[in-house]
């Protein structure tokens, strides 16, 4: 009886050892790091079971968009900066670098346009008095609507009025934070706010090297260069960049890469659209009414007819805001594959009566100087009603070469502008060989 | 019904699927090594097909699935750190500009992760590094002279490549400063993160024309930029350091990083 009953624990206990062995093993076939994409199945699970067995959060649950917002701030933020900390410049243009900062000081920013302030319309001594002191400087290159950018950082926009940045400085000052703006027509606008300035204050301290200094602060270039052009005491020569087709010049799978890319930026299923190759070597990719064209050369053209429930009309607040996001996101993933070493940051959104669009122009820099392109423009992005009606851009890498070109300095070349330049500043300009030359680049002018 | 017999018989059932599963993870085990021999060996060859040297042994055998962090910045952390650099029980509070201040010294902890501490107590460099384990700041390596002291972050047992402290010693006083990661970590869903051949392959063209001849080292680790708001970002990336300069490669997009370190 004893012995029968022994060898019933032992049969039990046999089964119930061997079923958790199985359980073991599936689990370690499927979520074990034994097989490819076992982060993707445990993430899977752990979504699935309400994050139960898995402590890693998912970002999107606190900040939905997350994605989309680094896409975009990716595209949005400026492309050089520069801190003032008692008499000593500090300029930044490394895109990244720039980025950090311009995120840093994203709270107070959101605190400067969200509380009440005193505007105020400068004059040149009063801009260059703001400049002179301690301050973040920011250069957006292009024109960046404010509401869009507060809206971007997660800050209420209570401005009021439309305002559109060329460059902005947040300055301390007794009473409290300063933001100004520079916008494109040249006027100077500034917001005296009464968020404490001691966080922005102790972000100054950190830039204490100094390797240049604006030109109003020199007698000479004053006389011939923008106010807020940066002059450095030791500028580097800019490397040549070399531009090259990612269907001519990379292997076939990282062609298919970039493509698939491309395709699922403009809403197509990279697995399932059927494309086919025109006899000029053309792809085309049809998806219900929208097509997308690569030529062989990387230009791209997409056009999609407007759905009939959409009424064509300007966009405002929000829904401009949603549209330049859009634009900056899907072009940041279009392009991140094989752009190479530029960036690209918003040249010009508007509103075309005529076509009754709303476009967005992307330009590009490489370590803070302008890339000139054909058209005017990197990428064009056109909107209708908020929808996507049609793109034209250029898959094209541009890489830095160990090569550079040797330029005049800034003082060199100041010294042969007859006048005050309304513009000055390096640029890429292409040549026969496809490559991009840093030259001098500067407009009069205009009394 | 026999229970005896049924019993034996699902063990033995039981018993050849467990066989089954072994004999398959160390089939998939074996394959995925020859796979990665292979790719790493392909990888070599397309390398020296244009003109640049990699050692097979330098290449990492293991894909660490990483995905880009979102590190949210906490007032706790913030206290945690202050608190073990200061060696001070007292619950402390933040000023308005992350400052916090007793009898042992000041710490300031400001958005983005950095940091500057005067401290007053501390002796050495090793006591030092051995507050900012305790405060949760984790450290990837350590250079000591008798007064100064630089240290290299880590997250997750791999280093944060542009997160370093720098400490000097001037009578008895410790000035540091630097950035660090604190905070909760939160995944994004920006995907996981290549095989890092395909990532390798993915730039050549870009090693070609800076003209690379040799890869000396690949070493995976982090990149931390920034967040608006929120804190801390930590991108997955691969440093490769060759004889021309080193490259910091996004691990998840296979974009190249400009990294100030």
């Amino acid at each position: 009886m004893m012995r029968e009953h022994t060898k019933r624990i032992l049969l039990n206990g046999s089964i119930l050892f061997l079923l958790f062995t199985l359980l073991g093993l599936i689990l370690w076939t499927w979520f074990g790091d034994i097989q490819p994409g076992s982060a993707q199945r445990r993430q899977m699970i752990s979504t699935m079971l309400g994050g139960l067995f898995w402590d890693e959060s998912d970002a999107d649950n606190l900040y939905p968009g997350y994605e989309e917002y680094d896409d975009t701030m990716s595209i949005l933020s400026p492309v050089r900066a520069a801190v003032q900390n008692n008499g000593a410049l500090t300029y930044l243009t490394n895109r990244e670098e720039v980025r950090d900062l311009f995120e840093r000081v994203g709270a107070l920013l959101s605190a400067a346009v969200d509380t009440d302030s005193v505007k105020q319309d400068l004059n040149l001594y009063q801009w260059r008095s703001i400049l002179s002191g301690n301050m973040v400087f920011f250069d957006f290159e292009g024109e960046i609507p404010l509401d869009v950018l507060a809206e971007v950082i997660g800050a209420d926009y209570n401005l009021g009025e439309e305002v559109i940045a060329r460059y902005l400085v947040l300055s301390t000052s007794s009473d409290g934070l300063t933001l100004t703006i520079f916008s494109r027509n040249g006027t100077q606008t500034s917001y005296k706010t009464v968020v404490s300035p001691s966080e922005l204050e102790s972000l100054i301290r950190e830039f204490e090297s100094s390797n240049a200094f604006f030109a109003f602060e020199d007698r000479t270039l004053s006389s011939h260069l923008p106010d807020e052009f940066v002059v450095l005491s030791h500028r580097e020569d800019p490397v040549i960049i070399k531009k090259s087709s990612p269907f001519s010049d990379y292997t076939s799978t990282a062609s298919e890469r970039i493509i698939n890319a491309v395709l699922e930026s403009f809403g197509y299923n990279a697995y399932t659209t059927g494309g086919y190759i025109e006899s000029d070597g053309t792809r085309v990719y049809v998806e219900e009414l929208s097509t997308l064209r690569i030529s062989p050369t990387g230009a791209l053209s997409y056009y999609a007819p407007l759905p009939d429930e959409v009424k064509p009309s300007a966009p405002e607040g929000s829904e401009r805001t949603s549209i330049i996001m859009n634009a900056a996101s899907m072009l940041n993933q279009a392009a991140s594959d094989y752009i190479g070493d530029i960036t690209p940051y918003v040249l010009r959104a508007y509103y075309d009566e005529a076509e009754q669009q709303y476009i967005v122009l992307f330009g590009c820099v490489a370590d803070g100087i302008v890339l000139s392109f054909e058209d005017g423009y990197f990428a064009r992005l056109e909107y209708t009603g908020g929808v996507l009606v049609g793109a034209h851009l250029t898959i094209a890498s541009y890489v830095m070469t160990a090569q550079t070109d040797a330029i005049l300095s800034d003082r060199q070349i100041a010294a042969t502008v007859d006048g005050k330049c309304s513009l000055f500043e390096l640029r890429y300009i292409k040549n026969q060989s496809n490559e991009y030359h840093a030259s001098w680049y500067y407009q009069k002018q205009v009394d | 019904m026999d229970w005896s017999k049924a019993k034996k018989l699902m063990i033995l059932l039981l018993a050849l699927a467990n066989l089954f599963l072994v004999g398959n993870l160390a089939y998939l085990s074996y394959k995925n090594n020859v796979i990665a021999r292979e790719t790493v060996r392909d990888l070599v060859e397309y390398l020296d097909s244009r003109g640049i040297k990699l050692a097979e042994d330098t290449v990492p055998n293991e894909n660490l699935e990483r995905s880009i962090l979102v590190i949210e910045h906490t007032a706790e952390a913030d206290v945690s750190a202050a608190e073990s650099l200061l060696s001070s029980e007292v619950t402390l509070s933040p000023n308005e500009d992350g400052t916090y201040q007793t009898e042992t010294g000041i710490v300031n902890l400001r958005t983005g992760g950095y940091l500057e501490a005067t401290l007053y107590t501390v002796r050495d460099a090793k006591e030092l590094a051995s507050l900012f384990e305790k405060g949760g700041i984790s450290l990837w390596s350590t250079t000591y002279t008798e007064d100064t002291a630089e240290f290299q972050l880590s997250y997750r047992d791999l280093p944060v490549f542009n997160c370093n402290l720098s400490a000097t010693q001037t009578e008895d006083t410790w000035l540091v400063s630097g950035r660090v990661c604190l905070g909760n970590a939160l995944r994004a869903n920006s995907g996981y993160e290549r095989g890092i051949a395909g990532l390798i392959v993915g730039i050549t063209q870009r090693l070609v024309l800076r003209n690379t001849t040799e890869i000396f080292d690949i070493e995976a680790g982090w990149v931390a930029g920034s967040i608006s708001n929120v804190g801390l970002r930590l991108t997955p990336v691969y440093k490769l350091s060759t004889d021309s300069d080193d490259f910091y490669i996004n691990a998840v997009d296979g974009t190249l990083m400009s990294v100030e370190v």
